[in-house]
């Protein structure tokens, strides 16, 4: 509940982007979901063979946590290529300038 | 006609020398051009240069050795010069020396030449054990990769056509990239070859590797080597980001895609 609240602030404040405030609500809303109804953690864990099933919601994390990671890898070398692009842009245009204006 | 010439020499805080290796250009070269591109240096490397009647690109921040030369490389790409030859601001590399360097490329024997400090006998370059063994790994790495033999696959002397400028202004590496170009050179299909050449000791200031530093690199550019040869060969993506010349567009069917007026 808590985590839906912030994420909700932060969307307020604009200091999240809509396709990642997505993210965090769906997974604030799991959360909420999982402790109203606690069965469906123990017929998941039925389901996929886990004996201990609060552990199924640990690998969940850890899996989930692992991807997000990834995808924030992905994301930074993209922009920082883009930012490197933006940079010699910029040098480019600078000398262009100088020369125009003498 | 002589090939319309340009030397890039990326500097980063060479206010020391970058002065004197522009004149050093522009006396054996009076027709060429020599861009300094500035690596967000914070001395007065970028007025040294200027001085010294250098083109000047500043870069707003330190983005690397890679990117200031790819700088350099757009530039070319964009005023249309022939050659492009990349020549270090410390001093180390000799403006007699780049006639042998370019002459494959002005008879058409190949795309890109790199100038090797251990292909003479004369002069041969000394460098020091861990130098020695990183140059070694990626050597051998070259001629396990492309089955073809390179010496000096770090080095920084060299020169590209065209064609080569083109396609390294599109997509060359981030840091450190000597020997992955040779890799992505090789991979699209472009003449690489070495020149022997001679090479001074550096002159003021150091070189700004350390070792723990150029361990790094070595596993950096290894992976990145790994990678280019692992993509499959294909034809040399000139991805110019002239805009004449859009024909060398290959990616993407075509460069720019109108869109197509549907009448329902």
């Amino acid at each position: 509940m808590a985590v839906a609240a912030f994420v909700f602030e932060l969307i307020r404040r604009r200091k999240l982007r809509e396709e990642y405030a997505l993210f965090w609500l769906a997974a604030s809303l799991i959360l909420l979901g999982l402790s109203f109804w606690r069965r469906s953690l123990d017929i998941v864990a039925r389901l996929i063979g886990v004996a201990y099933s609060p552990s199924v919601l640990l690998l969940a994390m850890i899996v989930v946590g692992f991807f997000l990671a990834m995808h924030y890898s992905i994301s930074l070398s993209r922009l920082s290529e883009q930012n490197k692009r933006l940079a010699q842009e910029l040098a480019l245009l600078k000398y262009e300038v100088d020369r125009l204006s003498g | 006609m002589t090939p319309r010439l340009l030397f890039i020499v990326p500097a980063l805080n060479e206010e020391a020398n970058v002065g004197n290796v522009v004149h050093e250009l522009l006396a054996a070269f009076p027709d060429a051009n020599v861009v300094v591109v500035d690596d967000g240096s914070a001395d007065r490397t970028a007025t040294a240069a200027a001085a010294a009647g250098a083109l000047v690109l500043r870069l707003p921040t330190n983005l690397g050795i890679g990117a200031a030369v790819q700088t350099g490389l757009l530039f070319a790409d964009r005023h249309d010069y022939d050659i492009a030859v990349q020549f270090d601001a410390d001093g180390q590399h000799r403006a007699d020396q780049v006639p042998a360097l370019i002459a494959p490329l002005i008879e058409d024997r190949c795309d890109a030449v790199i100038g090797s400090r251990f292909l003479l006998r004369e002069g041969r370059y000394n460098a020091s054990v861990p130098r020695r063994i990183g140059n070694a790994i990626l050597n051998t790495t070259n001629a396990l990769l492309l089955r073809k033999r390179f010496t000096d696959s770090t080095s920084g002397f060299r020169a590209y056509n065209r064609r080569a400028t083109a396609f390294l202004a599109g997509s060359y590496a981030h840091d450190y990239p000597e020997p992955e170009a040779i890799v992505a050179l090789e991979r699209h299909r472009f003449r690489v070859e070495e020149v022997g050449i001679l090479m001074r000791s550096r002159e003021a200031g150091r070189s700004s590797i350390t070792l723990i530093r150029s361990v790094y690199y070595m596993f950096k550019v290894l992976l990145a080597m790994l990678v280019h040869a692992s993509r499959p060969k294909r034809k040399g993506q000139h991805e110019s980001t002239n805009p004449n010349h859009l024909h060398h567009r290959q990616r993407g069917g075509g460069g720019i895609r109108f869109r197509a007026d549907t009448t329902p």
